[in-house]
């Protein structure tokens, strides 16, 4: 049994910040990360500045996981859910399952010897994420999962940081306060199937655009299409769609979709982008500005495309042009669908509002960030801040005691 | 220190490095007394045995070459305490991602290795001691300026963490609109109609000087948290029938309810106003005038909807019956016809399309008030068009340069009820950081030398966190809690009076002449100056996917590229070297807002010393890079080393600007006004 | 403030020209708050030189907190003593500091000094006083006539000034203009209408060289008067 004052769910810009914000209130808190590595969606997206920074926010992420080193710090666990999560205010108690890694991230410095014995490649070392910079052994590849006794991985580690035994372990936590910050869910863009995406080569979605630059840079292009410089982004993918049972607009988009044509049109010559939108979503800090001075290579049309199909030159997209009224064909070899932001993945059994966001939180138990409802990665980081001073205040409320206040 | 010599313990990764790395040159590197050769250093066991190494060899001055990540750093602090060592006294070098990793040629990656253990070594002999940390007692006590939502929001939240908090109001109007939150019987929970004059001192321990009805007064407090909105400009019902969004909504806020607008139409004219707060009122007004019998028209061209809930309010304003038109390029025509407005629009597929209405209703933003004397009085930088601090993002949506000074609310950016609340609420987290009671040590990051300090205040006019003050001694002060460890103003100090402790002046000369001189690199070095925001991590992460570049490129880290002067580009140049390369965050994403503006101007300055002297001036060249953005890096990195190959000067094919070309423009002097590039504050 | 800004690097090499040992020596009071001679700019410069000369040319570096005066110009001796020149980054008055120190030694001025003025903004400094050794600044409402007028005008203005500005160097404010709307300000235009008489000049520069005396603060007795 494990304690903390405050349970942190999800190490995304708005748990680390939350986490970190009540750590340097001198509170014991522990962060619980369910995927391998700390830092939520946004430290897997790309920079998108051009000549300068376009307030993305993605560097939040990489400064919120460096904070993670300042003391005092959070406990964070990597690879472990909540799969229960009940009590009241000063005594809530969740149960973890933390999946086994493979590998101990206390003993791996990544050297990355073990990474060149593996005969299947099933141990990865997540170059490109910040924290914990430890492998990750994939049971579901390893030879031992076809009853192989391969241990190379184990002898090679200088470190004795191998561990081969698959499985959970369960654990549980008692908290005074808890804040979720469990994020969103990327709405699934093959369930607009008139678009074409996992069944048209060249659809991709703005997530797939994110991630793919972050690791590969522009070249992530061209494995999408080769040569194809002709771009068009698709708005509101799973955002503002009744029909889809998405009514609600999820806020980052359109910004998203802008920072992301202006990147490409300039780092790649004679790319052109074609932002198919509804309503341009231009509030957020610095963006404005970027769509009052377009670069030439990016146009924008009002009106959501009807379908994507396949043609003999590309992809085809027939859309209605709001500003003329009129039915339109275009033809682009890379289609970005800008998808809308779900609910988060359920968290032992907490409230869930409309679209699966968290509504209606028991006391004692905070939502921070877009687990609550769509937000940017600034507006997370803050979100975090909110969620930690409501922590606070349920300690003050319980009169627990809390250091550094008299 | 003793007569050994510095210490020097090499870690080989658990034997992974062998054979990228000799190691006994890197044990052979001149100027070090005991060596010790490890395989586990970050591990317990490793930094354990190094502990008793140290002490036993007797090292006061300690160099650990290993690897670039934190456990490493981590390790180097616990031998550190362990051995008694000063933390200014020892570093790690990274031999792992800077060299094993990424110069496949161990010769080459050996030599680089032995450079940069050098001038780690060479570094820590210039190194400042450690300053004991400061003692900060802070008020316990916030000052909200602005008794706005997003300012009661934050003064609520504060009051229920337990701080005491001052509302001031500098409107001086009415207070009744907005009832204070909180207990009411607690004195200072009516905001006082007053105007802030002048904060000066540090987050935790600002001064506010207020000027209230009582006369000035000065008040300590902790933090303020700026909150102030558009005057409340209430014009007299039925005398006008064009209004303002917000003159609107605070009418019928005050009256209740609107029976002179029964059965009327009221048409919105939202067409330059996509702000989610211009729909979120112009959507509560139109439902209510629908609800009341009347009939609302929204004239739109991008409706915002970006905000919590107001789809959802949207549609059911639609269902409602409130009518929404959306219009493209024209704005609409405005006529009158018996007394009522006409509005005409070109809708596309319909044509010309006209309305009547009784009350039209513009939707401009709702302009903040002048917010000149605050910012002054605050010491805050306004943006270009008047409002808050900001569009930079690691101010975004809270902060200012100014530690312990917040700004929310719609003075900053149009935001929604909800919005607001969120931002006061983050705010009064932010803020009790600063101001919660209780005694907190701050470290010192900057040490001024009283004997040198001319009282030039340069630093002062440069400093972006606003940590220079002139105190009551023989030179200025920098306030350790407001002081952010940029190194701005210790690269503009004329006298080289202030030393920052991470990166003491000598210390980064003495690293740059060992960098310069040792085994021969593959090429001419290349010193690229790196900031530690951004430069830095994207580097390690080309170090952690072992992406090559050229060993020559020699990397130097620094707090920020602000700390960066003239003369640091300059003498690699006139060692030998083949290019200075200035690296670090753009302008929007710097952390101390003016880091890669300073180093355009230093790089502009050594540039012109360099082209009088005959050396290439356009082999000093600036470039921006996101922390994640390694990408970018390795392209500058194989762009700079293939301009270096060719050994041409103002080569552009790499990105960023050569420093001469700019330097030109500048360099006119008035006939009696003197004017040097290294001092000048306004872009 | 005197304001200095340093020589152009040709120049100062051509003056350096067949020394073997050079001390370029900063002034940390004037010349450092002017960006001209500081600790940083000899540094700078000292750089610059090692590089533009060669090998054979060993070029040192320091500072003194003021070159005007006897005791600080001791600290140095031992590098002065050094060197075949002393390269001063202090205004006229340091290089000639210098020269009647150390009687023996080259010095030379490393910068041109420009003038008595403050600093307008950061990295702008301008000129106020002349040192004309008679000053009427209370009949001008605070704004010298003889420093910022470029024909040194006592009773109004030439006639040539355009928009405010000066005929002989357009981006200066004509100073008869600035003390008009300053004495407006004050309610004291009554001033404008006294006439300043043509001035004696003997107090200044044309009388000769200078110097104040003050017998009360002399320290030995037989101190030369």
């Amino acid at each position: 049994m494990l304690t903390c004052t405050a349970l942190v769910v999800g190490s995304g810009v708005a748990g680390l910040t939350a986490a970190q914000a009540l750590a340097a209130r001198g509170l014991s808190v522990m962060v619980v990360e369910q995927g391998s590595v700390v830092g939520g969606h946004a430290a897997g997206y790309a920079c998108k500045a051009g000549a300068d920074c376009v307030l993305c926010g993605v560097c939040l992420a990489a400064q919120g996981i460096r904070s993670l080193r300042a003391a005092p710090g959070p406990v964070v666990r990597v690879d472990t859910s909540v799969v229960a999560l009940e009590g009241s205010p000063g005594r809530f108690t969740a149960r973890l399952v933390q999946r086994a890694r493979g590998i101990d991230v206390a003993r791996c410095t990544a050297c990355g010897l073990c990474v060149r014995v593996c005969p299947v490649g099933a141990i990865s070392p997540l170059p490109w994420a910040e924290e914990p910079r430890a492998c990750v052994l994939d049971f579901d590849a390893c030879l031992r999962a076809s009853g192989n006794p391969c241990a190379l991985c184990r002898e090679a580690c200088p470190f004795g940081a191998v561990r081969l035994e698959p499985g959970t372990r369960e654990d549980t936590v008692t908290a005074a306060v808890v804040v979720v910050a469990t994020g969103f869910t990327p709405f699934p863009a093959s369930a607009k199937s008139r678009f074409g995406y996992g069944r048209l080569p060249g659809v991709i979605t703005t997530m797939d655009l994110e991630q793919g630059l972050r690791q590969q840079g522009t070249a992530y292009l061209e494995h999408q299409a080769p040569a194809g410089r002709r771009l068009a982004f698709v708005h509101c993918v799973g955002s503002r769609d009744v029909a889809a049972g998405r009514g609600w607009c999820s806020q980052v988009c359109c910004p998203t979709a802008l920072r992301l044509a202006r990147r490409l049109a300039g780092d790649v010559p004679d790319l052109e982008a074609t932002l198919f939108f509804m309503d341009l979503q231009r509030c957020a800090p610095g963006i404005a500005r970027l769509f009052r001075v377009l670069p030439p290579e990016i146009h924008l049309v009002r009106g959501l495309p009807a379908e994507v199909r396949a043609g003999t030159g590309g992809l085809v997209v027939t859309y209605e042009d709001l500003a003329t009224a009129t039915r339109c064909q275009g033809e682009f070899d890379v289609i970005v669908l800008a998808v809308g932001m779900d609910g988060p993945p359920s968290v032992g059994g907490l409230p869930e509002g409309t679209g699966g966001f968290l509504t209606d939180l028991p006391r004692g138990v905070v939502a921070a960030g877009a687990c609550g409802g769509p937000v940017s990665i600034a507006e997370a980081a803050a979100e975090g801040l909110r969620a930690a001073g409501a922590a606070l205040k349920t300690l003050e409320e319980l009169a627990c005691p809390v250091p550094g206040r008299h | 220190m003793s007569g050994t010599g510095p210490a020097l313990i090499i870690c080989t990764c658990g034997g992974a490095l062998a054979g990228r790395l000799v190691f006994d040159r890197l044990a052979a590197t001149p100027g070090f007394g005991p060596v010790m050769v490890t395989q586990d250093f970050c591990m317990p066991e490793g930094w354990r045995r190094a502990a008793v190494w140290c002490r036993q060899a007797g090292a006061d001055v300690l160099v650990v070459a290993a690897c670039g990540t934190p456990a490493a750093t981590e390790a180097l602090g616990r031998v550190a305490t362990a051995a008694g060592l000063d933390a200014h006294r020892a570093t790690v070098v990274d031999v792992r991602e800077a060299c094993a990793w990424v110069h496949p040629e161990p010769r080459w990656a050996t030599a680089k290795g032995v450079r940069l253990i050098a001038a780690a070594a060479a570094g820590l002999t210039e190194a400042v001691r450690t300053p004991p940390p400061a003692e900060i007692i802070p008020s316990g006590r916030v000052l909200v300026v602005g008794p706005s939502r997003a300012g009661l929001a934050a003064a609520g939240r504060l009051r229920e963490l337990g701080c005491q908090v001052v509302v001031l109001d500098p409107s001086r109007s009415d207070s009744s609109r907005a009832s204070p939150a909180g207990d009411p019987t607690s004195p200072d929970s009516v905001p006082i109609p007053g105007r802030l004059l002048e904060v000066t001192g540090q987050a935790g321990d600002f001064t506010a000087r207020v000027e209230t009805a009582e006369g000035i007064l000065d008040l300590r407090v902790g933090a303020v948290i700026v909150a102030v909105e558009p005057p409340a400009h209430v014009p007299p019902p039925d005398t006008s029938s064009l209004l303002t969004l917000l003159a609107m909504e605070r009418w019928i806020a005050t009256a209740g309810t609107t029976p002179s607008l029964h059965g009327k139409t009221v048409a919105f004219l939202l067409e330059d106003c996509p702000w989610p707060s211009a729909t979120e009122s112009a959507l509560s007004l139109a439902l209510s005038l629908v609800r009341q019998g009347g009939r609302s028209l929204i004239y739109y061209r991008d409706l915002g909807v970006a905000g919590r809930g107001l789809e959802e309010r949207f549609r059911e304003a639609r269902h409602a019956g409130v009518t929404f038109i959306r219009m493209e390029s024209d704005p609409p025509r405005i006529g009158e016809r018996d007394g009522r407005w006409v509005v005409e629009v070109d809708v596309p597929g319909l044509g010309l399309f006209a309305e009547t209405a009784d009350v039209l209703v513009r939707g401009d933003a709702a302009r903040p008030p002048d917010l000149g004397d605050l910012a002054e009085a605050l010491r805050v930088d306004l943006r270009p068009d008047g409002r808050g601090p900001g569009e930079r993002m690691p101010l975004e949506p809270v902060f200012t340069e100014r530690p312990g000074v917040f700004w929310i609310g719609p003075s900053r950016s149009p935001c929604t009820v909800d919005q607001a609340i969120r931002h006061g609420e983050a705010a009064a987290m932010a803020a009790l950081a600063a101001a919660a009671p209780g005694r907190r040590a701050v470290s010192v990051q900057a040490i001024v030398d009283t004997g040198r300090c001319a009282l030039c205040l340069t630093c002062l006019r440069v400093c972006p966190h606003r940590a220079v003050t002139i105190g009551d001694g023989p030179a200025i002060e920098v306030l350790p809690a407001a002081c952010q460890g940029c190194g701005v103003c210790a690269a503009a100090c004329p006298a080289g009076a202030i030393q920052m402790v991470e990166a003491p002046g000598r210390r980064l000369l003495a690293e740059l002449d060992a960098l310069l001189s040792g085994p021969a690199l593959d090429g001419d070095p290349i010193i690229m100056f790196a900031c530690a925001n951004s430069a830095v991590p994207a580097a390690r992460t080309l170090g952690r996917l072992r992406h090559a570049y050229a060993d020559r490129i020699l990397l130097v880290s620094v707090p920020c590229l602000g700390r960066i002067e003239p003369e640091h580009c300059l003498r690699p140049l006139a060692a030998g070297a083949r290019r200075v390369l200035l690296c670090g965050c753009y302008d929007r994403s710097c952390q101390h807002l003016v880091g890669p503006r300073r180093a355009r101007m230093a790089a502009e300055r050594a540039a012109v010393v360099a082209g009088a002297l005959g050396l290439d001036g356009g082999a000093i060249q600036t470039a921006s890079v996101a922390p994640v953005d390694w990408h970018r890096l390795a392209a500058l990195l194989d762009a700079v080393a293939a301009v270096a190959e060719e050994g041409g000067a103002g080569d552009r094919a790499a990105r960023g600007e050569a420093a001469g070309e700019r330097a030109a423009e500048g360099s006119a002097a008035g006939e009696r006004t003197v004017k040097v590039g290294t001092g000048k504050v306004a872009a | 403030m005197i304001v200095a800004q340093q020589k152009p690097l040709e120049e100062i090499r051509h003056m350096v020209a067949g020394f073997r040992r050079l001390l370029v020596l900063g002034c940390g009071t004037c010349a450092t708050v002017c960006f001209a001679g500081g600790e940083k700019e000899v540094s700078l410069l000292a750089t610059a030189l090692r590089a533009a000369l060669g090998k054979d040319v060993a070029v040192e570096e320091a500072t003194v907190q003021r070159q005007c005066e006897w005791e600080f110009l001791d600290q140095v001796r031992a590098g002065v003593g050094w060197a075949d020149a002393v390269l001063s980054l202090g205004c006229g008055v340091g290089v000639q500091a210098v020269a009647e120190r150390y009687p023996g030694v080259v010095s030379l001025p490393g910068l041109n000094t420009k003038f008595v003025g403050l600093t307008e903004a950061p990295g702008t400094w301008s000129e106020r006083c002349l040192a004309c050794g008679d000053c009427l600044l209370d009949r001008t409402g605070g704004i010298c006539p003889i420093a910022r007028c470029s024909k040194s005008l006592l009773n109004g203005p030439c006639g040539g000034a355009q928009d405010g500005h000066c005929e002989i160097s357009p981006d200066i404010p004509c100073a008869w203009v600035l003390i008009h709307e300053r004495l407006t300000r004050l309610g004291r235009t009554d001033l404008l209408e006294e006439i300043i008489p043509a001035r004696d000049w003997r107090p200044s520069h044309a009388g000769g060289p200078r110097r104040v005396v003050r017998p009360d603060l002399r320290v030995l007795a037989e101190q030369e008067v």
